[in-house]
């Protein structure tokens, strides 16, 4: 059995019940692991709440380019509609996308449980790239900014697989 | 009955606390990145605490985002910023709790799904540990099983937070404050006793 804290051997016919909790814990960790992605999931339905934003809806195609499976996903919101496509990049995820008359709003990607958040910005055309991305599950937010006057609030998309 | 864990292990644990303490102390001082990387750090602990009321894994979850939704509108309220782990454990325990009670959604300790044990990848660990430790999670996965409901939950609580609240504890277990300390015991040992007659600890 281990010591205690303090480095003392524990009792001989004591059991160690600190260790015994901690070989639980472990047990616990692997077999009943949260759900993948929930920890973002949380962090997007603060931000929504936080700054009352829109919820996309969200429309999925799922299609081939070649040889390689492309998925086109299309969000729609009161005021704005953005289309993406996701295709593999090597070991990882790419993202191209469009928003309408996007030019210039900032684009920001939240995936879970990896680097946490990616950030472009559209170009003038509404156009925006995001790649060499981990794969996962993941929420696109868009904020309200200068360049679209008319968008009062934030809108983030429901968690997609890239 | 314990595998080996470092002084470095249980550090870590007892770290977890205090790192976040200071994420929500960076939240309120104006750091919005502090709630998030909060959220990231206490809700493992969290849903463990949740599952700990035998909650299927679709209303735990609930149970655990409407915790941080209570936080974000009660943040002023934590006055203290190390008291923030406590205010959450206690917050996500009394609703796991009410809920547990109102919907009969108690599923207790399921039976453990053969694809389950496989979920993990196993990084960097030699194939032969692998197969010890998968049997050994096993074998402690049947043992609990094998335990009062109140065990299970004592012992699933108390493997994740440091010193809970006895006095919401207590209520919970219908059992006196000063009868938690000894219930621990008394499950542990219940349980040393399953496992003896699983043959576990030579597994």
């Amino acid at each position: 059995m281990s010591g205690t804290d303090d480095g003392t051997p524990a009792p001989a016919v004591a059991f160690d019940d600190e260790a015994d909790l901690r070989a639980l814990r472990g047990m616990w960790e692997r077999l009943d692991p949260p759900p993948a992605g929930l920890s973002t999931r949380i962090c997007v339905a603060l931000q929504v709440e936080e700054l009352e934003a829109e919820l996309f809806t969200m429309d999925e195609l799922v299609g081939a380019r070649g040889e390689e499976r492309v998925r086109t996903i299309t969000f729609s919101s009161a005021s704005l509609v953005v289309m993406i496509t996701i295709s593999d990049d090597g070991p990882h995820a790419r993202v191209d996308g469009w928003i309408d008359e996007g030019g210039g709003l900032p684009v920001e990607l939240r995936i879970a449980d990896a680097d946490g958040v990616h950030r472009t910005e559209a170009d003038e055309h509404g156009r925006f790239v995001l790649d060499r991305l981990p794969h996962g599950m993941a929420q696109l937010v868009f904020h309200p900014s200068p360049a679209r006057p008319t968008m009062r609030q934030s809108v983030v998309t429901p968690a997609i697989q890239i | 009955m314990g595998d080996a864990v470092t002084t470095t292990g249980r550090e870590a644990e007892r770290r977890v606390w205090t790192d976040a303490a200071a994420d929500f102390a960076a939240y309120r001082a104006g750091d919005r990145d502090g709630l998030d990387r909060l959220v990231h750090r206490l809700t493992p602990v969290l849903w463990h605490v949740v599952r700990a009321y035998g909650l299927d894994a679709a209303t735990a979850e609930d149970v655990v985002q409407s915790t941080w939704l209570a936080l974000m509108r009660n943040a002023d309220r934590v006055s203290d910023p190390q008291a923030v782990g406590r205010w959450l454990t206690v917050t996500a325990r009394r609703e796991a709790w009410r809920v547990a009670k109102q919907a009969a959604r108690i599923d207790s300790h399921p039976d453990l799904a053969d694809e389950q044990l496989d979920v993990r990848p196993d990084t960097g660990e030699e194939p032969e540990a692998a197969v010890v430790r998968k049997a050994r999670d096993r074998a402690l996965w049947q043992a609990v099983a094998a335990l009062p409901e109140r065990c299970q939950r004592l012992l699933r609580v108390l493997a994740f937070v440091d010193r809970p609240s006895y006095t919401e504890l207590s209520a919970e277990l219908g059992m006196p404050v000063g009868g938690i300390g000894p219930t621990r015991g008394r499950c542990l040992e219940k349980l040393r006793a399953v496992l003896a007659g699983m043959d576990w600890r030579t597994a």
